[in-house]
């Protein structure tokens, strides 16, 4: 796997995302920006974060999991709508959706499995790349 | 006998007390009534203060129709309809379906509500809301529907500010009417939620190639409504005769088109296109 791939596979990232945690080497959460750069430098963080891009398993963790749900809705203003639903609870605003989050609601949990869902299909670009 | 080629559509607008996410459902799911009529869909449409319990229940039994689809606010056991006040003969209209008998306190006010799941019996429903898959899906299935259609989490239709007609909102509600878009065409329940699928995916793809800054909650949204997404009962059946549509096995116009386990329910189609349900 070469860096030339590492950065096609970062070009195809929406935008916001090649800023947001997206991988852990040993204890450092990594952003896609970071990976590259390390890789680019030749240090062994990048060399080791590229051969585990290259070969991670789909298992994602909860550190990193609810660090990127916390950074990603730091970007909003905490207490105006960021989606409308069809149910009795009608709006989520950040603040309500990082608490389903702490307090490990049934909701929290959703959307834990969905950022880690996303995560997956944000690695799965690399097969474009 | 529920008939193919009919439907009744039901959508709450919420125009007194401004509710926006039933506003944008209700917005693309107009679209779509206009579209199934110029189709030749014989359409009932309840909408805004018809989108209450009686209305509900004296339009199906006079069209008796093969789909039922429906907007409003859903929990794991009920789906409403529109709000008009707080009596509790409004409340209880508001409660269009309900798979539990109980008694229901909102607010202060205390009003009744009764299991009716078997209002779907014979029926392909599609309840575009929250929840209703967790205990109210699997109700009217059990009930004899031929299938069922719904999301067993929040289901999100916007969002932030960005209006009804916005491509924020279009992209969280067309993969939902792609399935009566696709039942339109005369195929099976099965490919409406493939299709269903498809176009989810073509809006990840969308924003991924937006360079919008919100992309990534754009693509979210849209993932959790897809893994949401659940189907109880017959997945073969149809909801309309199509020629173009129909599998080689109907020859001659005379064909089984479905026929279900639930309690042994089969669909047949007549001659010409002109197609009943017997049972």
């Amino acid at each position: 796997m070469t860096v030339e791939k590492l950065e096609r596979w970062f070009n195809l990232l929406p935008r916001a995302d090649r800023d947001l945690p997206f991988i852990v080497v040993e204890g450092k959460i990594l952003t896609p920006r970071e990976m590259l750069e390390e890789a680019r430098g030749g240090t062994s963080l990048g060399l080791l974060a590229q051969r585990m891009w290259e070969t991670r398993s789909t298992v994602y963790e909860e550190k990193l999991v609810k660090e990127r749900v916390k950074k990603w809705l730091a970007r909003y203003p905490s207490d105006k709508p960021l989606y409308y639903t069809i149910g009795i609870k009608r709006q989520l605003t950040p603040r309500q959706i990082m608490q389903e989050v702490e307090k490990q609601t049934p909701i929290g949990k959703q959307i834990k499995e969905v950022e880690a869902s996303y995560l997956k299909y944000l690695e799965e670009l690399k097969k474009r790349a | 006998m529920p008939e193919l080629n009919t439907a009744v559509v039901m959508t709450p607008d919420h125009v007194i007390t401004p509710d926006p996410a039933l506003q944008m459902a209700t917005y693309w799911i107009t679209k779509t009534v206009k579209k199934m009529n110029l189709k030749g869909l014989q359409v009932t449409h309840l909408n805004g203060d018809k989108a209450k319990k009686t209305e509900v229940r004296d339009t199906l039994s006079m069209v008796d129709p093969l789909l039922f689809w429906g907007t409003g606010h859903g929990l794991e056991c009920l789906f409403t309809g529109q709000i008009r006040g707080m009596s509790a003969e409004d409340l209880s209209e508001w409660v269009i379906l309900s798979s539990v008998t109980s008694s229901v306190e909102f607010g202060d006010k205390t009003f009744s509500i009764t299991a009716n799941p078997d209002w779907m019996e014979g029926r392909v429903v599609h309840l575009t809301s929250c929840l209703t898959a967790v205990e109210l899906g699997v109700a009217i299935a059990d009930a004899g529907a031929l299938a069922y259609i719904g999301y067993n989490r929040l289901f999100i239709v916007g969002f932030m500010e960005h209006p009804p007609e916005s491509r924020y909102t279009q992209s969280f509600m067309e993969p939902d009417i792609q399935i009566e878009l696709t039942l339109l065409d005369g195929k099976s329940v099965k490919d409406a939620i493939w299709a269903s699928d498809f176009r989810s995916d073509d809006w990840i793809e969308y924003w991924r190639r937006s360079g919008d800054p919100n992309a990534d909650a754009m693509i979210k949204g849209i993932i959790w409504n897809k893994v949401s997404r659940l189907v109880f009962g017959d997945e073969t059946i149809k909801i309309r005769f199509v020629p173009d549509a129909l599998s080689p096995w109907n020859v001659a116009g005379v064909a089984v088109v479905g026929t279900i386990g639930i309690g042994g329910v089969g669909i047949v189609s007549r001659e010409g296109g002109l197609a009943g349900i017997g049972k």
